[in-house]
């Protein structure tokens, strides 16, 4: 055995819990819910989030309408936690239990997704304007000006000329790029690596809508 | 209701002054009660462009700290009954311009005016702030030069974020002036094209003033070069009115196509 010590965060124990075992009589859901109402009624937060060991000794696995997943979902209805099915003959009405804690921890998941959102400027930026799209992607639908300024932490997306300055990835994404319907620009940077207008003169740029990016990088200017 | 009207452009010696003289003396001949204010504090011009240097008594300096009413202060043009002037001072600056004092201003002469023309300063100081921050009209003056128009794309930023209708969200109108242009110079590609210029600015032309050596002598002679039926350049001021008065009146009415094929005709005239 190993010796416990001040530092050790566990200890292994074997132990033996007491635990709900809820045994179907009836495949009736009707019966069941009328009966789970009840208890609820008299024990309103009894059974909340108690861990559930279904019985389905007593029932005929073969009956048409015995449907285990309907009876999951109506004890999880009653805040019921059904951790494990006994008595059960057939193995294939078994995945049904453990889609509780995947249904569970979904939610949590979606709410950081959603943080990443869009800036859209319809009208043209002008000479000594600066826009920043924090934490964003940054879409114009008009000219971006020489002596303007775009940033964006994410992408930038220009569907005019750009003649002033555009900076993607501020905050040093290296994956984020500038797409523009024409490249005049006085500077462009993406994550720190830029390129001033003599550069970009100096290399032979499509007169297309372009897209700019970091490979090893370095600095490409391509046709989409 | 009460037009306020601001010229300015950014830099200076394009032709603002110019352009507010023809502009308010084209407005009163029109028939509108028009009066025309000069924003450039110490460094007066207007008077002498609309020939009343010598009448000057009270200036707006003067009615912002009490000395006199705004009806006091008003100099009446002795040709044109409906055209007025309220000239600057030429001994204050600009920092005797208050937001609040301006506005009260303003609110008197909308009582009386169909038109206000606020002659802005050159620059993106307090008095150019002074003169656009309560327009209902903005009217930028340009010229075929990169510098001049840079700086025209710079004032229309600030207009667009340092007005009063700005601040509500309400839109400004905005209408673009190239002076001094010679189509000569253009063609050779010594000069922006106006097409060019529009472009860059994307904001309606209202029309073209050509370089002309009217303007220097309407200037020496205190007579706005509207009123030289002769010069290329009185002909151009007067289509500018008439346009001004035709898309600020039907502006709604006309159909889309209707206004685009007007500005087309403008852009080749």
């Amino acid at each position: 055995m190993v010796k416990s010590s001040k530092t050790d965060s566990f200890q292994l124990k074997a132990d033996f819990l007491p635990i709900t075992t809820l045994r179907l009589l009836s495949h009736q859901t009707e019966l069941l819910q009328s009966q789970l109402e009840n208890i609820v009624l008299k024990a309103p937060n009894y059974f909340t989030n108690a861990p559930i060991i279904v019985d389905f000794s007593a029932l005929d696995e073969n009956a048409p309408q015995f449907d285990a997943k309907e009876i999951c979902a109506l004890l999880r209805q009653f805040k019921m936690q059904p951790i494990a099915a006994r008595g059960l003959k057939t193995l294939d009405v078994l995945p049904v239990l453990p889609e509780i804690i995947k249904a569970q921890s979904e939610p949590v998941k979606a709410k950081e997704t959603v943080k990443m959102t869009t800036k859209v400027i319809s009208k043209p930026v002008r000479a000594g304007t600066q826009v920043y799209a924090k934490e964003a992607d940054l879409i114009i639908l008009a000219s971006v000006n020489s002596g303007a300024e775009v940033i964006a932490d994410g992408n930038i997306h220009i569907y005019a000329p750009l003649r002033g300055r555009a900076l993607a990835g501020a905050t040093g994404d290296l994956n984020a790029r500038i797409f523009c319907a024409k490249l005049e620009a006085e500077l462009v940077s993406i994550a720190g690596t830029y390129l001033t207008n003599e550069k970009i003169k100096a290399m032979s740029i499509p007169k297309k809508t372009v897209q700019i990016f970091l490979r090893d990088h370095k600095l490409c200017i391509e046709e989409v | 209701m009460t037009k306020i009207i601001v010229v300015t452009s950014g830099k200076g010696g394009v032709g603002k002054t110019t352009t507010s003289a023809s502009l308010a003396t084209g407005l009163a001949l029109a028939g509108f009660k028009t009066v025309v204010i000069d924003f450039d504090i110490g460094l007066r011009n207007l008077d002498l462009i609309m020939g009343c240097e010598r009448r000057v008594v009270y200036d707006i300096v003067n009615v912002i700290h009490g000395d006199a009413n705004v009806h006091q202060a008003l100099i009446r043009d002795k040709k044109i009954q409906n055209l007025s002037i309220l000239a600057a001072s030429q001994t204050r600056d600009k920092d005797a311009l208050e937001k609040e004092a301006v506005k009260k201003i303003l609110d008197t002469l909308s009582e009386t005016f169909d038109y206000i023309v606020c002659d802005s300063p050159a620059g993106i100081e307090k008095g150019a702030l002074m003169a656009m921050y309560y327009a209902d009209v903005a009217i930028v003056v340009a010229n075929p030069e990169v510098s001049s128009v840079r700086d025209s794309d710079r004032i229309l930023g600030i207009l667009s974020s340092k007005t009063e209708k700005a601040e509500r969200g309400e839109a400004l109108e905005e209408f673009l002036i190239v002076t001094r242009f010679s189509k000569k110079r253009a063609n050779t590609g010594e000069m922006m094209s106006v097409e060019n210029i529009q472009e860059l600015l994307g904001i309606p032309l209202l029309g073209v003033i050509p370089e002309s050596l009217s303007v220097l002598n309407a200037s020496n002679s205190g007579e706005p070069v509207i009123l030289d039926q002769k010069s290329d350049a009185g002909k151009a001021y007067q289509l500018i009115i008439s346009k001004f008065l035709g898309t600020a009146d039907t502006r709604k009415k006309t159909g889309f196509l209707k206004r685009l094929l007007r500005g087309k005709q403008e852009v080749t005239a």
